[in-house]
């Protein structure tokens, strides 16, 4: 009996431990990745839109949608594959993240789904691919339907506000001088009058 | 046959001290997960803390909040939120801040300009086993949109909204006016961090 | 104990089998750049771009402009570039207008996060200018671009003659029911700029245009009306009540696509548009240059030639009571009356932005 027992438990090791997912492990270690440089997998509006309206002549870039198959069905970036964010590291999923022929491009439902899938693969190794901050409704609303690369807000983790400003401006500013900030711009980009300004159109 | 059985058994015993020993000879942080694991950690755990609860924990001087600005230095002498620990980033697993982040009694709280550093950190602490830790959703921009400067419903929205609405209007004037200054706040020192006990099992292998 | 022996050989090759697959191979994953082809045919490249991206000089809300009064009520909100000569600037601007000459806008909107702001406005003297600019930003991708209708001559009365005086009836008696027909279909120009990408492209496409003297005036129309194709932007029951002799009829909203009659337009020959007031025609106009036509804007619209006619018609004729305004204007170097650019102060009024606005009534019909 203990022999078959033996067998068994194994068995069921060698099983457990290999079975249907891919056999990757952390290339970086925790303290490592916390140090990673974050900015190097971010692809940028303009890149985005450069991809997307030349994609006819390559193939080379490959979209990944990270969101559920229900809604991936509802509508999609044309060509992209749908691997849902939680079976990256399924067998099947594995192969296209690893594949090195190709460059992914990653988006998902949300800024921090992208995030957590870039930093995934960043930990275990993988390099070749680009994450798409915001998520599809961006890709949708600013690249596909409408071009809008520039006015469309992209890099949520810049400070929108003046934090202190506002903080000394809400509800009665006690303690705290403001110190806006002295004009600048206007100097460079001044217009001259034209000598000649022939039938000006202004 | 027994030879086989001890052999085996011998094996495995080998091979487990071996993996043991391999993992706590680095002075690494030990991966309490595998990767295929994090990523069912990460969609199935609760990952976010909405402004309004904080601004709610905040308000009752909820002493149990640890928050941690993940933003650089520079942004974080501009402005930060009452009581924060500036923590950059890049150095959140340094050994100085580890009593900080590894803790079981207090709420840990990432943030930054928005969701992103948190996202990451957030990320990092599951892959170490640790728990109770938050991220802020949508940062301090979001907590100027919501907390700060709220947005009046409008009429036909349903009374939740209002009372939201009421809620935010109150911690405006809680946290405005030059009360949460990162400068004033710095000196503070979290309460005496608890250590977490460490976990007996890795947890099963997964790949 | 041949049983055994068969579990024995299971039992190693799981082992084997536990080993082998667990070793992972090591991956040699480089860091992705990104390089895309060399586009070689440019101007079929950009045409096309316009087709699939939403074709924004067809859209619904084209040509994106925005009245003062909605520019008063969010002032905030919205980043005001003020286009006009620096001596025009000093004599009274919008307060927090930010002095930018045409040549600079692109520069300067790379300098600032400009999604920051609800909408940029561009302000000129009449509205034409900040029309052809708006057009020029949109096409490369600045979503958020409008121009000010009838610019400073509506905001306030201290700059209404910039329209006033250019309204008459001078060539009132060059205008014909006869219908003319579109050119046959030809060939696009054909353009190449250093750009790589199609983002590239457009930009430089748009530095070389964006400050190009786009308008002509009824007067040099007529003088060599022969070396113009003329193209009348409004609906066509307009059309046939009166047109500019040789003038050809376009829609609007529809014609200027590849896929319908933008072919049709000669690539030898100088173009001008006419609508009502000219807001239409210099968007237009951009459009095409960008595209390597020759395209002017017809000024002041119909309003310039037969005003009258346009009174009668319901035309968008041009009423100074109607449009002029009294507001509140800054005069000086200073943006702002508080001495400091309103730009400067980072305000973000919504962090959704979405490239749609609000529908106007009967968009293809109306015509500024």
């Amino acid at each position: 009996m203990k022999k078959y027992i033996i067998i068994y438990l194994v068995g069921i090791l060698a099983l457990t431990s290999c079975n249907s997912k891919e056999s990757r492990s952390f290339v970086l270690t925790p303290k490592e990745a916390a140090k990673a440089n974050s900015q190097t997998n971010i692809i940028s509006p303009q890149l985005l839109g450069d991809i997307y309206y030349s994609r006819n002549n390559t193939t080379i870039y490959q979209f990944i949608d990270l969101r559920t198959p229900q809604v991936f069905e509802n509508g999609h970036v044309k060509n992209a594959i749908n691997i849902p964010f939680r079976t990256m590291t399924r067998n099947k999923s594995c192969r296209y993240f690893l594949n090195q022929d190709v460059i992914n491009i990653i988006y998902g439902e949300s800024t921090e789904q992208a995030i957590f899938a870039g930093f995934f693969l960043q930990q275990i190794g993988v390099k070749n691919y680009f994450i798409v901050l915001g998520n599809y409704d961006f890709i949708k609303d600013n690249i596909i339907d409408h071009y809008n690369v520039y006015s469309a807000h992209y890099n949520p983790e810049i400070a929108q506000y003046d934090y202190a400003r506002i903080v000394a401006e809400t509800a009665g500013a006690r303690n705290y001088a403001s110190s806006p900030k002295a004009a600048k711009p206007a100097a460079t980009f001044k217009r001259k009058k034209k000598s000649a300004a022939g039938g000006g159109c202004d | 046959m027994k030879k086989f059985d001890v052999i085996y058994v011998g094996l495995l015993l080998v091979g487990a001290f071996w993996a043991f020993v391999i993992n706590s000879a680095n002075d690494e942080p030990i991966d309490r997960v595998q990767p295929c694991d994090l990523l069912d950690i990460v969609s199935q755990t609760d990952k976010y803390m909405t402004t309004d609860e904080l601004a709610r924990r905040l308000m009752s001087d909820d002493p149990t909040l640890a928050l941690i600005d993940l933003r650089s230095k520079t942004e974080y002498d501009k402005y930060s939120l009452t009581g924060a620990t500036n923590i950059p980033l890049e150095n959140v697993l340094d050994d100085e801040y580890v009593d900080i982040i590894n803790q079981d009694i207090q709420t840990v709280v990432f943030y930054g300009n928005s969701s992103d550093l948190a996202a990451k950190a957030w990320m990092l602490t599951k892959r170490l086993g640790y728990q109770n830790s938050y991220i802020l959703k949508g940062g301090l921009n979001r907590w100027v949109e919501t907390i700060l400067r709220p947005r009046e419903p409008q009429e036909t929205a349903s009374r939740v909204e209002f009372e939201r609405y009421s809620f935010r209007k109150a911690a405006s004037s809680y946290f405005g006016g030059g009360s949460a200054l990162g400068e004033s706040t710095t000196t503070k020192r979290l309460s005496a961090p608890i250590k977490r006990k460490k976990k007996s099992a890795a947890g099963g292998g997964c790949d | 104990m041949k049983h055994i022996k068969l579990f024995k050989g299971i039992l190693l090759v799981f082992i084997a089998f536990a080993f082998s697959s667990c070793t992972e191979t090591v991956l040699d994953s480089k860091q992705a750049t990104i390089n895309l082809p060399q586009i070689t045919d440019q101007s079929d490249a950009i045409v096309n771009f316009f087709n699939n991206s939403g074709d924004y000089i067809n859209g619904e809300n084209s040509p994106y402009l925005i009245s003062v009064d909605e520019v008063k009520e969010n002032i905030d909100k919205y980043l005001l570039i003020d286009t006009r000569y620096h001596e025009d600037y000093v004599l009274g601007h919008i307060d927090g207008a930010i002095n930018v000459d045409r040549e600079m806008i692109i520069d300067f909107l790379k300098s600032i996060n400009i999604y920051q702001y609800e909408k940029i406005i561009i302000i000129d003297n009449t509205g034409q200018g900040s029309a052809y600019v708006t057009s020029v930003l949109r096409a490369i991708g600045y979503g958020s671009a409008y121009g000010m209708k009838f610019g400073m001559s509506s905001w306030s009365k201290v700059f209404a003659d910039r329209w006033q005086k250019n309204v008459g009836d001078k060539y009132a008696n060059y205008i014909t029911k006869e219908e003319f027909a579109k050119a046959p279909k030809g060939k696009i120009p054909v353009f190449k700029t250093k750009g790589q990408s199609i983002s590239e492209i457009l930009e430089l496409r748009a530095k070389e245009v964006i400050n190009y003297n786009f308008s002509v005036t009824v007067d040099n129309l007529i003088k060599n009306i022969d070396d113009y194709y003329i193209i009348t932007y409004w609906s066509k029951a307009n059309y046939d009540i009166a047109h500019l002799k040789e003038a050809v009829w376009y829609q609007p909203k529809k014609s200027l696509n590849i896929n319908v009659d933008l072919s049709t337009i000669p690539t030898d020959k100088k173009v001008v548009i006419y609508c009502n007031t000219g807001h239409r025609g210099s968007s237009v106009a951009a459009y095409l240059r960008i595209l390597g036509y020759d395209a002017y804007n017809l000024r002041f619209g119909v309003n310039s030639f037969i005003h009258k006619e346009a009174l009668v018609n319901g035309w968008h004729a041009y009423i100074a009571n109607e449009k002029v305004n009294d507001f509140d204007i800054v005069i000086g170097e200073n943006p702002s009356k508080e001495k400091k650019a309103k730009a400067n102060t980072i305000i973000n009024p919504d962090l959704n932005f979405k490239h749609r606005e609000v529908i106007q009534p009967d968009p293809s019909e109306v015509c500024d």
